[in-house]
Formats: C-alpha cells, sequence, structure tokens
C-alpha cells in the first residue's frame, strides 16, 4: 500500500471513528469533539517543532502578556474610577502603565502580523486561526478608542467630537453614542474586552488545534508534515512530486 | 473508537517530523516579564498625556465673539448640531445626512427608529440652561423670542450677528452696539448665556439637564456630555468657518474658531497640535507620545481623495475601511491574495537555519 493510501484509510478511520461516536447528547458528544482536537498534550504541550525556534515566534504570547497588563491594570482604574488619573500621581501612574501596555499590545500584534503573513501561517486548515486573531485586532481597536474616550482630557473631548460622524455615518451611531461617557464606561471596561477575550481565546483554541504551520516544502522535498500515527516516513514522503503537500495552500478549517 | 490519544486528519496535524524540547509555561512567565519590564520603564520614563479638557469658561472668556456668534446660532436653528438630521432629529425635521449613491445607514436608521438622541439646540443648550436660573427678564426675553414669528427671528439674528462682527471683547465680557428694535431680546439673551458660561455654571448646566428624566426632574447622576459636545463642535461655524486654521497657522487674535483652532494650536497647556482630520486627526496625540497610531487602516482614508474633501466623507471612510478589512479577515480564502506570501520569498529568510539543516542533512 502506498503512502498516500495509507494516509487515505486513516483518514477514512479518524471520520468514521467520529461519525460512530455522535451519541445524540450533546455534552459527551462535545466532550469528545474537544478530546478529539484539543487533547492535553497539545494544550499544554512540551515540545515543539524543530523550526520553531525564531524571535518572531514571540510577538504572539507577548502579545497575550499585554493583554493581560491591560486588564490587570484597567482593574485597578475601575477600582478607583475614571477621574482619579487626573488627581493623583497613584492614578497618574496606573494611567501610564495602561497606556504603555496598549502601545506593547499593538506593536506586539502588528509583528505577530507580519511574521503570521509572510509564513502564509493560514496553510494546512489554518484559516479560523488568522480570522480570530484578525478579529481579535478590530474589537481590540474598538476597545482603545472608546479608552481614549475613557480618559476624560482634551483628547477625549476632541476624538469624541470627531468620531461621533463617522460613527453616525455607519449607523453605530444608534447603538453607542461616543459622546456619552455613561455609555462608553461599559462599553470599554465590559463589552468590547469581553469580546477581545473570545477572539483571543479562539484564536488560541485555534493555535494548539491545528500547531505552528511548518515551512513551506524546501525545493526537492514535498511534504514534510505527515499525518500521525501512520503517515509516511519522511524518505516516503519526500519521494512524492512537489505540490502534493497536504500542508501547502489554505484549506479552510476542517 | 477508543478513548485515550487523539488521532488528526492530515490538515490538523502541524508536524511529524523532527521536534525540540519546550515549555509553553517558561515561554509565557518569560513574555510577562519582558511585558512588565516594559510598560513599568516606558510608564515611569515618559508618563502618559493627560490635557486638560477644554470648558466653556474658558470658551467664553477666550473665545468671546466665537461663542456669543455660535450660542446665536443656536438660537436661530442654524448650528452644525440644529441642521445634523439623524441620530439627533428625524429625517423629516433635518435631511441632511451622509450618502454615497444610494448607501445611507443615516437615513435609513433615520427612518426606521424614532430620534436616537433628540437634541433641540435652542431649547436643550441655551433656553433650558438659562432657565435654571430664574432671572425674570431672560425668562421675558426667551418668551419673546419663542413667541415671535419666523421672519421676525430671522431679521434679529441677521442684525445682532451684524453686531457681534462690529463689536469687542475683553476679557469675556462682549461690548456690542445695538437696540431692541434691530436685535429684539437676542441682546439679552445672548449676554445672559455668556455671563453663564463665564461662571462656570453652563458646564454644569448642560450635564443637569442632559438626558431629562421621563418625570421631568434633573438628571443629577448624569455623566453624558452629548449636548456640550456638539456646542462645543458648532464653533467656527461648525469647524467650517474661515477662521478655523490650518496647522502651523498663528491663532487668530479675537478667538475665532476657537475650539476647532485648539486641536491645532500647539500652545500650553494642550499642546494639541496636528489633531485635525487632514493631519491624521484622532491617530495622533497631543505633544509627542505615539498616539493611536493603530487606527491607521481607519484615518488613512482621511488624507487623500473624496475622504479628505467629501460632504460624506465619514461614510465613505467607513465604507473603505470595512471594504479593506474585509479581504483581510478573508485572506486564506481568497486565491493570488493568500499566495502573496509565497510569491515574496520572504519566509526564505524567516526559516533560514530550518532549510539550512534541510541542506546540510541532504
Amino acid at each position: 500500500m502506498s503512502a498516500r493510501d495509507e494516509v487515505r484509510r486513516a483518514e477514512e478511520d479518524v471520520r468514521e471513528a467520529a461519525h460512530e461516536l455522535r451519541t445524540g447528547n450533546w455534552t459527551e458528544d462535545s466532550r469528545h469533539y474537544a478530546e478529539k482536537y484539543w487533547p492535553y498534550d497539545r494544550m499544554l504541550p512540551a515540545d515543539e517543532p524543530v523550526y520553531v525556534r525564531k524571535a518572531f515566534y514571540l510577538f504572539g504570547s507577548l502579545a497575550m502578556m499585554s493583554f493581560l497588563m491591560l486588564i490587570a491594570t484597567g482593574a485597578i482604574l475601575v477600582f478607583k474610577g475614571p477621574l482619579w488619573t487626573h488627581s493623583s500621581s497613584a492614578g497618574d501612574l496606573f494611567a501610564s502603565l495602561h497606556y504603555w501596555s496598549v502601545q506593547c499590545f499593538f506593536f506586539c500584534i502588528f509583528v505577530h502580523f507580519g511574521s503570521s503573513f509572510f509564513t502564509a501561517a493560514w496553510r494546512g486548515g489554518r484559516g479560523f486561526t488568522w480570522l480570530f486573531g484578525t478579529m481579535t485586532f478590530f474589537t481590540a481597536v474598538l476597545t482603545g478608542l472608546t479608552g481614549y474616550l475613557l480618559t476624560s482630557n482634551y483628547e477625549a473631548q476632541w476624538i469624541g467630537q470627531q468620531g461621533k460622524d463617522a460613527f453616525n455615518s455607519f449607523g453605530f451611531g444608534w447603538l453607542l453614542n461616543v459622546m456619552s461617557m455613561d455609555q462608553v464606561f461599559g462599553w470599554h471596561v465590559v463589552l468590547l474586552p469581553l469580546g477581545v477575550a473570545a477572539f483571543l481565546a479562539l484564536h488560541l483554541l485555534w493555535v494548539r488545534r491545528h500547531g505552528v504551520v511548518p515551512p513551506f516544502p524546501p525545493e526537492g522535498f514535498s511534504f514534510e508534515g505527515a499525518p500521525e500515527p501512520d503517515g509516511p516516513t519522511r524518505a516516503e514522503a519526500s519521494s512524492r512530486p512537489v505540490g502534493q503537500d497536504a500542508a501547502d495552500g489554505a484549506e479552510g478549517a476542517s | 473508537m477508543s478513548r485515550g490519544p487523539a488521532r488528526w486528519k492530515s490538515s490538523d496535524i502541524a508536524w511529524s517530523g523532527e521536534r525540540r524540547p519546550y515549555d509553553l509555561f517558561r515561554e509565557f512567565l518569560f513574555s510577562f516579564v519582558v511585558i512588565l519590564v516594559l510598560v513599568v520603564g516606558l510608564s515611569v520614563l515618559f508618563s502618559s498625556p493627560d490635557p486638560p479638557p477644554v470648558t466653556f469658561q474658558q470658551w467664553a472668556e477666550q473665545g468671546t465673539k466665537d461663542f456669543a456668534a455660535t450660542t446665536l446660532s443656536e438660537i436661530d436653528g442654524t448650528s452644525l448640531s440644529a441642521t445634523y438630521g439623524p441620530p439627533y432629529q428625524s429625517t423629516a425635521q433635518n435631511g441632511s445626512t451622509q450618502a454615497l449613491g444610494p448607501i445611507s445607514p443615516e437615513t435609513w436608521l433615520g427612518n426606521a427608529f424614532p430620534v436616537a438622541i433628540p437634541v433641540d439646540p435652542y431649547q436643550d443648550f441655551v433656553a433650558t440652561p438659562l432657565s435654571l436660573q430664574g432671572d425674570a427678564d431672560v425668562k421675558a426675553a426667551l418668551d419673546v423670542w419663542s413667541k415671535a414669528s419666523a421672519d421676525q427671528q430671522t431679521k434679529w439674528a441677521q442684525s445682532y450677528y451684524d453686531a457681534i462682527g462690529k463689536g469687542t471683547a475683553k476679557d469675556g465680557v462682549l461690548t456690542v452696539t445695538t437696540s431692541a428694535a434691530k436685535t429684539g431680546p437676542l441682546d439679552t439673551i445672548v449676554q445672559a448665556q455668556l455671563a453663564f458660561a463665564r461662571s462656570g455654571g453652563l458646564d454644569a448646566a448642560l450635564l443637569y439637564t442632559n438626558s431629562p428624566r421621563a418625570d421631568g426632574y434633573g438628571t443629577w447622576y448624569s455623566n453624558d456630555q452629548t449636548f456640550a459636545m456638539l456646542y462645543f463642535g458648532d464653533s467656527g461655524e461648525g469647524g467650517g468657518g474661515t477662521a478655523c486654521i490650518s496647522p502651523g497657522d498663528p491663532l487668530p487674535a479675537d478667538g475665532d474658531c476657537w475650539f476647532y483652532n485648539q486641536s491645532v494650536a500647539n500652545v500650553a497647556p494642550r499642546n494639541a497640535g496636528y489633531l485635525a482630520g487632514g493631519t491624521w486627526g484622532i491617530m495622533n496625540e497631543v505633544g509627542n507620545w505615539p498616539g493611536a497610531w493603530w487606527l491607521f487602516p481607519y484615518t488613512s482614508w482621511y488624507q487623500w481623495g473624496y475622504g479628505a474633501t467629501g460632504a460624506s466623507g465619514d461614510l465613505y471612510v467607513m465604507v473603505m475601511t470595512v471594504l479593506f478589512a474585509l479581504p483581510f479577515i478573508f485572506l486564506p480564502w481568497i486565491p493570488g491574495l493568500r499566495d502573496i506570501p509565497k510569491a515574496t520569498r520572504v519566509y526564505k529568510l524567516m526559516w533560514s537555519d530550518y532549510y539550512q539543516g534541510l541542506r546540510e542533512r541532504r
């Protein structure tokens, strides 16, 4: 049996087994789904493919840690209220910590975007990993914008005054009045961070589900990532014609 | 299927080649320490911007004639806020909505729903706050104005615009030459509003009267700045007046277009510098801080073409932002776009040591 046939058979086995596991019990089926895609050794890996050793891989987790800093400093700002930052040096310090966490967050996200783009990190069924990442970014942009409105200083006045026209023109003004701190507070502190956290969680789950995208196959090699556990050996895989790489080219999430 | 180690479809699996030891938690801790040191260091070194907000008190003192003319435009219903349309007025009352051909969410929502944020500038910005003071002369003047015919109101207003133009202002006091015959009750109303603003009372009154309770009592707990913000935005004929300057220009001596010129004038305590739309606007920040640079996918559309000059520029900018965001979000499924990284071959540099290792083994 050729290596390709073995792969196909292994895939059929998996599909068949998954079908058999459909018990009709939503809880049990959901658990089987999670066990299939997010077993502990994938969620908390103790090893990584050998190519994952460059500094650019770190910017994803740096962005996540910036987000944690934002949550932590933001929580302290919430304790004391938005006007605290103008009236005490401690308030000013926490406003600054929050501010620079935002700058770090978006800087890391942009580097992460760059490395994900140039490595075409959506290949091999990783489309949704990219999609959830971009949604995290766009939700974070809205969160950042509403944060400026909460600073209750001249910038808040200016951005609220200018931003309202764009919001109104697109119909968002019906949902969020950017000139009312009463409304902006809840959006910035609760609704939008929940959105960022939700998309970030989905992004991380999909990163763990599919793993880090392998390099483009070099000339003379065609297939470096073989299905487990019965995939072709590297020697067999590399004898296949170039262009047959399952990990090459976006397929959408499975 | 047996429980235990999961099995994988080919597209799920990252890699079955060589692996190296890795510790996720150590990476997290390392990343956290890096960010913590960076954020604390930057905060201690550079702090963060906190320019004080502008107030009606400052406006009345520094831009007295602009404040008076703007107040008059609220009274005679010609201000930007009075003619804005949805969501502040109904489409029947004011149809000045942004549209790109048949596309106009502002009109659609304005037609579909009751007025979302009702704003009547004469009542909300002038008459109601002034009434809080209980001054009999002012109350009588407001009555005269509201009972006058539209023609009469227009004549009085035009005369009073002229009077403000010829008048003088010093230390927040406006001196104009008028007569009751020419300007009706307007001098009484505008001077009362000016005095109220100069005292600081108008800043508080606009909050107190914003979002009125259904039972008619004042909203003591309000933190809604809509009325005040819209009033500011009507300064300098809604930012379109000839006295509204560009970055680098000297400030007009009489404080005209006061609110908008705060955004381009680089003077303390705000040092706003380049906050206006044509200079990347809200992406910038006062002083020398980095600002909201991550808004560039949106603000860049204001810098050229229709977004910089068009009457429906805001809608155009939002549409363009969305039009460019969608292919970015769905990039993995768009042939051609998703192939760009392979064509650029930047990945060869990024994974250089991996490819080097492969060559050596071969």
